[in-house]
């Protein structure tokens, strides 16, 4: 029978930016390395005291939850994650891209969460779901996609065409 | 909260995510994606580094932005990573009558021109004056009206709106009426062009007019084009066609001695025959006559299964194609040691490579010079002359391949004799390098056959089957030249022909598969017939399809334009 103790250390709780607190299991808040590294910093002992998350509201972070709660059992970020064939493929899985059928808004938040939480797995899946919806597309559908305005003059389109321009020589 | 608000770094990630296709696109959208990108080299470098092109970047580019993105730019256009898929410009323009696309062409010209000595003269803009070309890439489309009996000669023409067809002779045989008389009914069989090596050198046209009433009366008449009073009359000359054969194929030679293939119907199938035709009397004649033709020399075909359907002249050879594939030769016509039409070996094996003689369309050469080396031919100095060219095969046989390849022959010899593009030779060892991916469907070719176009500078390579054209780029001395293929990279030493791994350091990126290079195409399809392509530099094709004239462009200024006007 476990001890009162060791229960309360599997889980832990976050006070997200609107105020709102969320117990979570520890296994699952500590895929944030934000999260992993404030509660070693507290010297691994369990505490009552919610965790405030000041830039994540609580939509954001029950989704972020949510992907951390389905990926709690992945192995760790390897050492060559900054490798140019991690940012090669743009490959999502499965669940994952169910996972990201969002609208725009709520994509960006949970970027913008995964990047403050530091949840490397879970920024990439983000921006690869943000590059997929690039890929293509013209450039008047990508600026329709992200209501982007054109704010090149025609003397600068004319300039990156000529910039553009191969002249083959051999 | 939208893209643009998100964090540099964030945005960083994103575009690093992106395929050098979907970079580049990013950065035409808006300049908060350029300015991201030129905040960072090691993006840059990144994802220039996906694309084929030298590995080595000179120091002053390295750490410049700037310089490097434009490199960027410049590469993902010059392989066709720039989106062209998606942004090609396409501009018909449809016949105000009825063509007969099947003899309608489009040329490119001046072709290759020939000094005395027999040498092939490059700078062709010095021998022709400004009005009529420039740098080898003018195009002229040559459209046959069907109840006309009329050609329109169209120039391709540069204005405010880009290149377009700009009329600019026709030719009508009922203003012929003195030497094509209107109750024999002639009508047009077959148009060829050659250029004339005359002082000044001069673009001809050759038209063959068959009557349909008395078949076995043929008349060809040879024009020359001038820049201000249009088609001129030649010569015209009767040729005698007693079994009526069907005309199949016209070329001129240099010497401006046609040239037809013939194709005769029996019970039991079909007899191919070529002429060229030579001509009594001197060579004085430059006046507006008659003259008859006597044959030169008749050639039989071999017994084939294959169907030839047309002349590719090359060099001073001419050789016949089969319908499937126009303009890779079949047979060759030889002249010497005796008179025969010869068969060539066109089928390809699995083996990485083998000896025999020259295949395909040729695109590029290359040569070494005066190479002194203890390993290499007892230390004789020696040159090594290599060349790329375009085959198709297509077989039933397991051991053989069906599919369409770059092939590169190599040569050394102590004899310093650099190869062009018309070298062709008996027994040279051949290396595939390259294979064109997933190229129109060879075993459902239509009866027009397999399309080819190679631009001027053999960048651009276009397949088209019935309605589908294929484009594929390429880089030809990435597989020819170490020096630039592999920029300060170290080769196999003692491989001067560069024939270990040729091309795979530059396309590093690419799938290698059985030791060749991939090229991926870009598929451009549009619901039209496609008769015929030619190029009109590296980045325009021109196309006579079912509907008219087509214009693709997909060079930087393509914006996926639709463009629709009438021919005129």
């Amino acid at each position: 029978m476990a001890s009162a103790s060791t229960d309360a250390a599997k889980v832990i709780k976050v006070t997200t930016s609107d105020g709102i607190d969320i117990t979570v299991d520890r296994q699952v808040a500590e895929r944030s390395i934000l999260i992993k590294n404030l509660l070693e910093d507290l010297g691994g002992e369990s505490t009552d005291e919610p965790i405030p998350i000041p830039n994540v509201n609580e939509a954001v972070m029950k989704k972020v939850l949510e992907w951390c709660e389905h990926h709690k059992a992945d192995p760790p970020a390897s050492q060559d994650d900054d490798s140019d064939s991690r940012k090669k493929s743009t490959d999502i899985e499965e669940w994952d891209q169910k996972f990201m059928q969002v609208d725009q808004e709520m994509l960006f938040e949970i970027i913008l969460a995964a990047n403050y939480l530091d949840i490397k797995a879970l920024l990439d899946v983000g921006c690869k779901t943000v590059a997929n919806m690039i890929k293509g597309k013209s450039p008047d559908e990508i600026r329709k996609t992200f209501n982007i305005q054109n704010d090149f003059t025609p003397e600068e389109e004319d300039q990156i065409r000529r910039e553009n321009e191969w002249a083959e020589d051999r | 909260m939208d893209i643009l608000s998100l964090p540099a770094e964030i945005v960083r990630l994103i575009l690093q995510f992106l395929d050098p296709e979907s970079f580049y696109i990013c950065l035409l959208v808006c300049k908060i994606f350029r300015e991201h990108a030129l905040d960072s080299t090691s993006l840059l470098k990144k994802q220039l580094d996906r694309l084929p092109g030298q590995r080595f970047f000179a120091p002053e580019i390295v750490g410049d932005a700037e310089a490097l993105l434009k490199e960027f730019g410049k590469r993902s256009s010059q392989h066709l990573h720039n989106g062209a898929f998606r942004l090609a410009d396409a501009h018909v323009w449809r016949p105000r009558s009825p063509a007969k696309l099947r003899i309608s062409k489009i040329v490119r010209w001046p072709c290759t021109l020939y000094d005395d000595d027999d040498d092939p003269i490059n700078d062709v803009s010095a021998v022709f004056d400004g009005s009529y070309a420039t740098k080898g890439e003018d195009l002229m489309y040559i459209e046959v009206l069907t109840d006309l009996q009329t050609v329109n000669l169209y120039r391709i023409e540069h204005d405010t709106h880009g290149y377009h067809p700009q009329l600019w002779h026709i030719i009508s045989a009922p203003s012929m009426s003195s030497f094509l008389p209107m109750k024999h009914k002639f009508e047009i069989t077959k148009v060829a062009t050659w250029v004339d090596t005359a002082s000044p050198p001069n673009l001809r046209i050759a038209i063959l007019y068959q009557s349909k009433r008395y078949p076995e009366e043929i008349k060809l008449v040879l024009f020359k084009l001038d820049p201000r009073f249009g088609a001129i009359i030649d010569k015209i000359r009767e040729i005698h066609n007693p079994d009526h054969k069907l005309v199949t194929d016209l070329k001129i030679t240099r010497s401006g001695r046609p040239v037809v293939l013939y194709r005769q119907h029996h019970d039991t199938g079909c007899k191919h025959t070529v002429i060229i035709y030579g001509r009594k009397g001197t060579e004085d004649e430059y006046i507006i006559g008659t003259e008859t033709v006597y044959i030169y020399t008749d050639y039989d075909f071999p017994d084939d299964h294959e169907i030839p359907s047309g002349l590719i002249y090359r060099g001073a050879v001419m050789h016949i194609n089969s319908q499937d594939f126009p303009q890779l030769p079949r047979w060759t016509v030889e002249t010497r040691p005796r008179e025969r039409i010869r068969g060539r070996l066109t089928d390809l094996t699995w083996q990485q490579t083998f000896r025999g003689q020259s295949q395909g369309v040729p695109l590029a050469t290359h040569h070494r010079h005066s190479i002194e080396d203890p390993t290499l031919n007892q230390g004789e100095a020696t040159c090594v002359n290599s060349s790329l060219s375009l085959v198709i095969s297509r077989s039933k046989d397991d051991y053989l391949r069906t599919g369409a390849y770059l092939l590169k022959a190599v040569n050394d010899t102590p004899i310093c004799n650099p190869w062009t593009l018309t070298t062709d030779l008996e027994d040279v060892r051949h290396y595939f390098v390259a294979q064109l991916f997933e190229p129109p469907d060879l075993t459902n070719l239509s009866t027009l056959g397999l399309g080819i176009a190679v631009s001027p500078k053999a960048h651009r390579i276009a397949l088209s089957n019935w309605k589908t054209i294929h484009i594929y780029a390429l880089c030809p001395q990435a597989f020819l030249d170490p020096d630039y293929s592999l920029g300060e990279g170290k080769g196999v030493p003692g491989d001067y022909a560069f024939v270990q791994g040729a091309g795979w350091q530059y396309y590093r990126n690419e799938i290698i598969s059985d030791g060749c290079v991939v090229l991926l195409p870009l598929t451009l399809e549009h619901g039209y017939i496609i008769y015929g392509m030619e190029f009109r530099g590296e980045d325009e094709l021109w196309a006579w399809t079912d509907k008219g004239l087509c214009r693709y462009n997909f060079g930087v200024g393509a914006s996926a334009m639709r463009e629709l006007s009438v021919l005129e």
